[in-house]
């Protein structure tokens, strides 16, 4: 039996050079100097990557590299109207983002906020259209508000009911629920469309029924302010309610709600409409607001990047505040230096979504430890050490 | 044969976060022997056997194999040297055959392997060929196990044996067995110790992790004893006795008796009548289970694993709604006033109806009719509305919610502490407030109960924590069990149900939770204990109820009976019935 | 017109059939992938860089237009395995070596890869582009003369498509084969179903997962190579990116299984065709294009009614694995 393990040929391997183990308590100055790091990093990142797509030649612009972040500052903190509609994009995201959040905390992975915004979006633009026009623009303003609640409620109860009865799988739910909202507004837009055009156009462009009043001549103040105080309000919901307690219970497990006596399907049916309504408000506030129509592309994929600020943030409402500002900053300022360094304009996803890999991988480096064995690694070459097979590289990165 | 060293551990340290886990640790291993390795729960034993199974990697110290050393930094490489591990949670998938389970991992040079070891000639993915191998090595040991069974269909000690059978069929020569006999009934230990001693005569050395010291004494050679992660020695089993072992284990010495109280009861408390539960499948999980407990009873519930404990207290907690029969309680409120805790007028006009009261200090029934609320309002506060008897309730397909509704004050600390019990993610002021948290005025939770509520158990059962605020899942088992137990008896339950409440803590801690169950039988509480160590149980209860494959098989006076009696009640059937499968 | 129905629901069934035939084999290995649709973009990217490359070297060698079958395929399909092998190894390193969540991470690449197609095209110089429809005509929409396939409608159901459509059939059966019957399609489910238990078997959870995450990318970034190139006729104004939802879900319906896949492909690429073939207007045209999708919700809800659970996900779908996790 010995002579088995002994029969063994015996190959030189070196010890691992690094090893990785679970970080028990991090201190919060070392998330945030990690965090502020990847930020950095990512920003860095985007203007190397601008810098090697640009056309323009070093002689034709030597300051290139800076320049990108110049037009980034240009495109979004320029001037009071840019600043405006910075924020507003970043305001837009971030109250999708928290809105999914209740939803996401009990383990709902709502990812129908796309379509949930849309048919918030649908119902004011419906009350916009045919009845916006006749009456005064405050009671214009409160019907699209309440038709756009009752819409994307009613979007994300339909999911959540059959999630509670039937346990059906949320994920793809939700995500058909998008397509089929999207579906609808593509019927209504083009069965009201203006003979001719493509597509429904904006709406009440002479009246400006419907319209979100302008404050020191934005029309986004409004909306801005509502968004923060509804996101404050959801942080406070989640930490200091009833609700938010029993959130906080279905997150740990199902088994302990029911143990507690929580009804299941009343608190997921329940919290689904919260989440559908907060997103109506936010659909109200794009028509309202910005928009001032409908069309399939009007919520533009901010429910999906709201799904990835609403984690980032760690389920915490008000850390979203810093990735949807930085996500605007990134996607606004990004085209404007598409435009004045001649490149595409897609660009803009892409460095969205290589931004939001490098967050993503920052979430490595607070949780986990890399320990190295720089001594041990470098000494076990002359060493005779028994393992077979394997290369250092793999074991590293296996333990 | 001569004694041969095959493994020996030389400074072995594993550090968790802060948590040093194993440090410094020596042991040596030697052919042909079996090896316990000795210690409480968290003494660092399954770590230590871990390092040498490839799954943690030491963060210091050398293995070395037949006098080599050697890393072992994967599961894979420890089959290379001929070492097995089976550990206490099974590692099987659940949806494949025993044979598929057996096979998997093996690669072409594993197969060459072994059929250079049988002598025969290499086979390749085959599991015909592998299911006639693994039926061979059954009968060389001494197991019965279908290769074709799924594992989700096999019981807890088929899917050990299933684990055994993989190690050999690597042809492992060194054995490690976590904690084999967990969940064995006696009957079962004593067949898989035939087993060892079989192996162990065909010249294979095996450890056992254990943290009982009879099986100690029983099965090994050698024992090795671990205390607070270092090895506090080794010694030959038959210098050994169990107070030496326990001195060791502990470094000082403990008693080991769990006092039973003597006092009498005090009346029915539970009474479970008929009650059958469906299973999802359809299947029947509980059969007409009848029992009564008493106040100030401890009444044991013993059985092999899934034959319906846990389900039985879940029933009772109203967890489950498919059920047929009678939970009755008896709320003792015979000769107490009634109180508006839990009753509203309205309750108490019903109840003054059916003649449930007695004005103090009368005999005769008293009658709310035409009296106004305020007038009852003051009779409550007053305390002169007086039950005659206990108020007797139907528990059956009620809700915990509405089971606390009634009043009932019913306590239920289930097995799984972090996936049941306890939020894991969650401070201990909001897993104190579980239970609690609808209580206040408004939309928004009130902390300052649950806080004090926290404060003052974490000083009285010297929960060690660094703060009221850390989440409970980075606390230890003993403490985790603690703030869980703490909290359910800090409502002075009338019923208290615990399932495998000493489950992975370490002796002291264990007593201190006897202590306090102890301490709700002399309150008066009737106390349901489900527990796996019949020993245990035996020097706790007062009663125990056999449960067996969903049915009743036995309540037996734990003064009258022993471990035997109660383990044959605990399989009878169980047998049975796998022999008509073989 | 009902041979016409069937033969395009085939053509754009294979879309589907390469998405969730790739999907499979990573979700088979517990990982949820929702950068499918970035994925098939990337892939169609890969493919259009391949041709650009490809017709750039006959440019430079002084023989454009002197196309090759095989050297036209070699380099499209190349560039896509490439292109998309390498989106799938960005978010095996990502989810595995440094454990990030699976979801996250799969929404994060579908931004990426949904903006990186359109970005890389805008720089494809237009004369040499211009030569992808003739690649795609030529070589890649069909692998019988058309003399063969129009002759009578059985030839027209069997032979009128390209060869990424049998491919795509292969791939499939492939796929079931290997997971049902081999060594290697065991260890796979074993990884997927309990990775603490394959670690215990002495398998590298992390090493499969890796393969098995980076060959299903690859297979699902032919999708997006097929669409361009042969759904589409190589115009780029498409984007794949809703089809790969659509691709993810097709998984759970087929329950794991890529042979039952290539009927759900079939019958989804049906119904989303349909429409099309109806004489309504346009409003109305867009609720009928909606049937897919309502569809796979009432699918949804009538599996989740009678059966409780969904088919046989991997009981580790999602779950990143750690074996120092206590």
């Amino acid at each position: 039996m010995p002579e088995l393990a002994q029969k063994q040929k015996v190959k030189k391997v070196r010890n691992p050079l690094f090893h990785i183990a679970r970080r028990n308590e991090v201190p919060t100055w070392f998330v945030f100097v990690v965090k502020l790091s990847f930020i950095l990093g990512a920003l860095l990142l985007c203007g190397i990557i601008s810098f090697l797509v640009s056309p323009i030649t070093l002689d034709e612009m030597p300051e290139k590299f800076i320049s990108y972040y110049i037009f980034v500052v240009e495109g979004t903190f320029f001037n009071m109207n840019t600043a405006f509609s910075t924020l507003w994009n970043a305001s837009l995201l971030l109250i999708i983002a928290a809105a999914i959040t209740p939803a996401f905390k009990m383990k709902f992975w709502n990812i129908g906020a796309e379509g949930q915004v849309l048919m918030g979006c649908f119902g004011a633009a419906i009350v916009m259209k045919f009845i916006a026009p006749s009456i005064p623009n405050f009671l214009a303003l409160i019907l699209m508000l309440v038709l756009a609640l009752i819409f994307a409620a009613a979007w994300a109860a339909i999911p959540a009911i059959f999630k509670a009865f039937f346990n059906t799988n949320e994920t793809l739910f939700t995500l058909m629920m998008n397509y089929i909202a999207i579906g609808l507004v593509a019927a209504f837009s083009l069965k009201f469309k203006a003979t001719g055009s493509t597509a429904l156009g904006v709406l009440n462009a002479g009246t400006h029924a419907g319209w979100m009043p302008e404050i020191f001549g934005s029309s986004y103040l409004i909306g801005i302010f509502v968004i923060i105080n509804l996101v404050v309000a959801l942080w406070f919901y989640l930490k200091y309610s009833k609700h938010g307690y029993e959130i906080a219970v279905l997150n740990g497990s199902v088994r302990t709600a029911e143990y507690v006596g929580i009804n299941v399907k009343v608190v997921t049916i329940r919290t689904m409409i919260l989440c559908g309504a907060v997103c109506g408000i936010a659909g109200f506030l794009l028509v309202s607001g910005s928009s001032h129509t409908v069309s399939e592309t009007v919520v533009g994929g901010r429910g999906f990047t709201a799904v990835m600020i609403s984690w980032l943030g760690h389920f915490n409402p008000l850390e979203m505040v810093l990735y949807s500002v930085l996500n605007a900053i990134i996607t606004v300022g990004s085209s404007n230096a598409a435009a004045n360094l001649q490149y595409s304009g897609e660009v803009a996803n892409v460095l969205s979504g290589l931004f939001f890999l490098l967050i993503l991988t920052s979430e490595f480096f607070t949780n986990f430890r890399i320990r190295f064995n720089l001594r041990q690694f470098f000494k076990s070459k002359n060493e005779p050490p028994m393992s077979e097979g394997q290369t250092p590289k793999a074991e590293g990165g296996k333990q | 044969m001569e004694k041969q060293q095959v493994i020996e551990l030389k400074g072995i340290t594993k550090i968790f976060g802060r948590i040093v886990a194993n440090h410094d640790c020596n042991l040596s291993l030697y052919n042909g022997e079996i090896l316990s390795l000795l210690g409480e729960n968290g003494s660092g034993k399954t770590t230590l056997m871990n390092a040498l199974a490839g799954i943690y990697c030491p963060d210091a110290g050398d293995i070395y194999v037949n006098g080599e050393k050697v890393r072992i930094s994967s599961p894979h490489d420890a089959y290379k040297y001929h070492i097995g591990m089976v550990h206490q949670h099974f590692k099987l998938v659940d949806t494949f055959t025993a044979v598929e389970n057996v096979v998997v991992g093996l690669t072409k040079k594993d197969y060459e392997e072994i059929a250079k070891k049988d002598g025969t000639k290499a086979q390749g993915f085959n599991l015909k060929a592998s299911a006639n191998r693994i039926t061979e090595i059954c009968n060389k040991f001494g197991f019965k196990l279908n290769p074709w069974q799924k594992v989700n269909t096999m019981s807890v000690s088929e899917k050990q044996t299933l684990e055994i059978i993989k190690a050999l069929y690597r042809g492992v020569d060194i054995l490690i067995l976590d904690e084999p006999t967990a969940v064995l009934t006696p009957q079962e230990i004593e067949k898989l110790f035939d087993v060892l001693r079989a192996m162990k005569k065909d010249g294979k050395s095996i450890i056992i992790i254990t943290h009982k010291l009879n099986e100690v004494l029983e099965i090994s050679d050698r024992v090795a004893v671990l205390c607070k992660g270092e090895v506090a020695g080794d010694i030959l089993t038959e210098n050994a006795t169990e107070k030496i072992l326990t001195e060791m284990m502990v470094g000082h010495k403990v008693d080991l008796n769990i006092n039973r109280m003597e006092i009498p009861t005090t009346g029915e408390r539970l009474i479970v009548q008929d009650l059958s539960l469906n299973g999802r499948d359809g299947r029947k999980v509980l059969k007409n289970i009848n029992f009564t407990v008493y106040g100030s009873e401890i009444l044991g519930i013993a059985g092999i694993s899934g034959s319906g404990q846990k389900e039985l207290l879940e029933t009772i907690a109203g967890l489950n709604r498919n059920t047929q029969g009678t939970i009755i309680f008896h709320n003792p409120k015979k000769e107490q006033p009634v109180t508006f805790f839990h009753k509203n007028i309205k309750q108490i006009r019903e109840l003054a109806a059916q003649g449930k009261f007695h004005l103090k200090g009368k005999k005769e029934p008293l009658s709310l009719v035409g009296k106004t609320n305020k007038e009852i309002t003051e009779m409550v506060n007053k305390e002169q509305i007086i039950f005659y008897e206990d108020e007797i309730m139907n528990l059956k397909g009620k809700k915990p919610i509405e089971i606390r509704d009634l009043g009932i004050k019913l306590s239920f600390v289930p097995e799984d502490r972090l996936g049941m019990g306890l939020v894991g993610s969650m401070d201990l002021i909001d897993n104190m407030m579980l239970r609690s948290f609808r209580k206040g005025k408004g939309g928004i939770v009130h902390r300052n109960k649950p806080a004090a509520l926290a404060k003052e158990l974490v000083d009285e059962l010297e929960i060690k924590t660094p703060s009221l605020h850390t989440s409970v899942k980075k606390l230890s088992g003993g403490n985790i069990q603690k703030v869980l137990v703490g909290r359910e008896i800090s409502t002075r339950p009338k019923v208290l149900m615990v399932a495998y409440p000493v489950r992975g803590l370490d002796i002291n801690s264990s007593y201190m939770i006897y202590n306090l169950i102890n301490k709700q039988k002399e309150k008066g509480s009737a106390v349901i204990y489900v527990g796996e160590d019949l020993d245990v149980i035996l020097a706790l209860c007062d009663r125990v109820l056999v449960l067996r494959d969903g049915e009743v098989a036995g309540i037996l006076n734990c003064k009258d009976t022993n471990k035997n009696e109660i383990g044959l009640l605990m399989t009878k059937k169980v047998e049975e019935r796998s022999e008509e499968n073989a | 017109m009902f041979l016409e129905i069937i033969t395009s629901s085939i053509k754009f069934a294979t879309v589907f059939l390469f998405g969730s035939a790739g999907e499979t084999v990573t979700e088979k290995s517990g990982h949820l992938n929702m950068g499918t649709p970035g994925i098939m973009c990337i892939g169609a990217m890969g493919s259009a860089i391949g041709a650009y490359i490809y017709l750039s070297i006959l440019v430079k060698l002084g023989i454009p237009g002197q196309t090759n079958a095989f050297l036209a395929f070699f380099f499209t399909a190349f560039f896509c395995l490439l292109f998309a092998g390498l989106a799938g190894l960005l978010f095996s390193f990502i989810t595995v070596t440094l454990r990030c969540n699976q979801n996250v991470t799969g929404l994060a690449l579908t931004t990426f890869g949904v903006g990186l197609y359109p970005f890389v095209i805008s720089f494809f110089k237009k004369e040499i582009s211009l030569g992808f429809s003739s690649l795609s005509s030529k070589y890649l929409m069909h692998v019988f003369p058309e003399s063969f396939y129009n002759s009578n409608w059985f030839t027209q159901l069997f032979f009128s498509y390209g060869i990424l459509v049998y491919l795509a059939i292969a791939v499939a059966i492939g796929i079931a084969i290997i997971m049902k019957k081999t060594r290697v399609g065991l260890f796979l489910r074993t990884v997927g179903e309990n990775p603490a238990a394959a670690d215990a078997a002495g398998i590298s959870v992390n090493r499969y997962r890796y393969l098995a995450t980076i060959i299903g990318s690859a297979i699902s970034g032919l999708g997006g190579m097929y669409y361009l190139f042969d759904n589409c006729s190589a115009a780029f104004e498409f984007v794949v990116d809703s089809y790969g939802w659509l691709a993810v879900s097709l998984v759970i319906f087929t329950m794991w299984n890529t042979n039952i896949g290539i009927a759900g492909s079939f019958i989804f690429a049906f119904l989303y065709i349909m429409p099309g073939y109806l004489n309504v207007p346009g409003p109305e045209k867009q609720i009928f294009a909606l049937i897919p999708y309502f569809v796979t919700v009432i699918i949804l809800v009538v599996t989740s009614i009678f059966n409780k659970k969904l088919g046989k996900a991997p009981a580790g779908l999602g779950q990143s694995y750690f074996r120092e996790d206590r």
